[in-house]
């Protein structure tokens, strides 16, 4: 991707971005108790993050012929929520670093880190429940619907990849990978964005069918590459510990290749790094997991397994936007795909 | 039948490397065109089984999946049946054809042309020689798709039989030829309160050509 195109799509993100916290901040009150409340839910938020999420809410909505107005309470609940799951996350997987920074819970303690993540929670509602005001009730009432199918698939997925790790569950295929972040990562990303965007856009005549194939395939590579990005990608840059994954025992797909590759001792190897608790990882254990995934070739398998899905993003992309005519936002839209799909931050 | 990963390195053969690389890139393209046909099968299933949400691939709750408790407890399907019943009673009742919504604050009413419950689309107080502005909603909820409808208005008459003419109502958009089934339309109303119409409350409806069930009441305040 040119650096033309890159800083093209990093402008507009960090434009909607700017627009999507604006609209979330008049949802967080500015009143006490503001030390252990408030300020703890402005927390993350505040922190920046990518915007991908409303980003592509909003430009779908006007690619689809709406306002970004009409939009902006739909990003600011989906950012909300994206907050509340990330602080909860991070309790669940005993996360580090969240943005570059400490995560919340390290900051402020677990309680009030959870209770934060509720408030959370409860705020999205909040921004959800205007869109009665601008788009109607009975719109509203379909992202309502829409919001609330988005937020079970999510917990959906978490459950799955929580219980696999509290069961030592070994026995996966790339399948069940992909099933997995399809549940957990692929719906509230990008599929939930691209549906309600196109809903509000079309008021309601999409057929949402072909945006879930291309949400998914994006979503898909994206945290494919992502999952590539924490054991390989720069700290500094990617703003997560390097390796959390690993020390959090994570199924990626590196991880099932390698269990499926990895032959007698090695595979023993992982299987026991795995039955592990978080606190038993050592560095050294976890740079044996490394090397045993360079020595099997399951960073290139997934390199490899990763560029086929956002082939296939690509391709669907023309599909679902097939009716939409050109315009800024479908062009951002378009370039997002690559902007994804190499970044490496 | 379990299917073999293949290795993406083979020493001494650079070619197989390549092939390896392929077949991995393949299989990540079908492997998820696999996955996201089966989850869209899913939800398709569940919107003819009429469910609220498409069903978890996976039960998590101890249920067998099909409704039923795998401990077999009955309550499970009395209260998937009534649930199941409000959905019906839910649909029945959005067989009317338009539905107009006033959109006003959070307190939201909805008006049935069908069978004439009617909350009063509020507008003004307003001034003689201004317009009494406001907002409705309109949502097609069955009908011909694309079937236009030109919105108009009654003359809107006081107690003592003062006037304000139909023809100083004004819609925004007027015709709605972009209207299709299950679609959203915010319309402007607009009525121009005349230089000389008394100080009062006056009454009227919105009405729409070609929907002969929608009707939509109106209360002006004319400011003294």
């Amino acid at each position: 991707m040119s650096e033309v195109l890159t800083s093209s799509v990093e402008a507009d993100l960090a434009r909607y971005g700017a627009m999507t916290r604006d609209a979330l901040s008049l949802y967080v009150p500015d009143m006490e108790p503001r030390r252990h409340l408030w300020d703890l839910v402005a927390e993350y938020p505040g922190r920046g993050g990518k915007a991908i999420r409303p980003a592509l809410c909003l430009a779908t909505a006007v690619a689809f012929g709406g306002e970004v107005d009409e939009a902006l309470p739909s990003a600011a609940a989906l950012e909300l929520l994206h907050n509340a799951f990330l602080v909860h996350d991070d309790i669940e997987d005993a996360s580090l670093l969240r943005r570059g920074r400490p995560t919340l819970h390290a900051e402020h303690g677990v309680p009030l880190a959870i209770n934060a993540g509720d408030a959370l929670v409860v705020l999205a509602g909040s921004a959800l429940r205007d869109n009665r005001r601008r788009l109607g009730s009975r719109l509203a009432s379909r992202i309502g619907d829409e919001f609330d199918l988005m937020a079970r698939r999510t917990i959906e997925g978490q459950a799955r990849e929580l219980g696999w790790r509290r069961d030592g569950v070994c026995d996966l295929e790339p399948d069940d990978y992909l099933d997995l972040i399809m549940h957990k990562t692929c719906w509230y990303t990008t599929i939930h964005p691209l549906r309600v965007g196109a809903l509000i856009g079309s008021l309601g005549r999409v057929d949402l069918d072909p945006l879930v194939r291309f949400g998914f395939y994006l979503g898909a590579a994206f945290q494919i590459r992502d999952d590539l990005l924490n054991v390989v990608g720069d700290e500094a840059k990617y703003g997560k510990e390097s390796c959390g994954d690993l020390y959090e025992g994570k199924r990626t797909l590196m991880i099932i290749h390698l269990l499926r590759q990895a032959r007698d001792d090695d595979r023993r190897a992982v299987e026991r790094f795995l039955a592990m608790e978080r606190p038993q990882r050592t560095p050294g254990d976890v740079a044996e997991m490394v090397e045993l995934m360079r020595h099997y070739g399951s960073l290139d398998f997934t390199r490899a397994f990763g560029l086929g899905i956002a082939e296939a993003a690509t391709d669907a992309f023309e599909v679902a936007f097939a009716a939409v005519s050109d315009s800024p936002e479908r062009r951002f839209l378009h370039d997002l795909i690559a902007w994804m799909l190499e970044r490496d931050a | 039948m379990e299917r073999p990963i293949v290795p993406d390195r083979e020493p001494f053969d650079p070619l197989a490397g390549l092939r390896a690389m392929a077949d991995a890139q393949r299989r990540g393209l079908e492997t998820a065109a696999a996955v996201v046909e089966r989850m869209l099968e899913l939800s398709r299933q569940s919107a003819r089984g009429q469910f609220p949400f498409p069903l978890p691939a996976e039960p998590v709750d101890g249920s067998n999946g099909d409704g039923a408790d795998a401990t077999g407890d009955p309550g499970r399907e009395v209260r998937r049946l009534r649930a199941d019943a409000e959905r019906l009673l839910e649909l029945l009742g959005e067989s009317v054809r338009v539905l107009f919504d006033l959109a006003a604050d959070a307190a939201e009413a909805g008006v049935d042309g069908q069978n004439g419950i009617a909350d009063e689309l509020l507008l003004g107080p307003a001034a003689p020689g201004t317009p009494a502005v406001g907002r409705v909603w309109l949502h097609v909820l069955d009908g011909p798709p694309g079937a236009p409808a030109r919105l108009n208005a009654t003359a809107f008459t006081a107690h003592d039989g003062a006037a304000i003419e139909a023809r100083a109502a004004s819609f925004e958009p007027p015709l709605l030829d972009t209207f299709a089934l299950r679609s959203s339309q915010e319309v402007l109303i607009a009525v121009q309160v005349p230089e000389a119409a008394t100080p009062g409350v006056y009454h009227g409806h919105i009405l729409a050509a070609g929907l002969p069930e929608v009707g939509l009441p109106v209360r002006i305040e004319v400011a003294g």
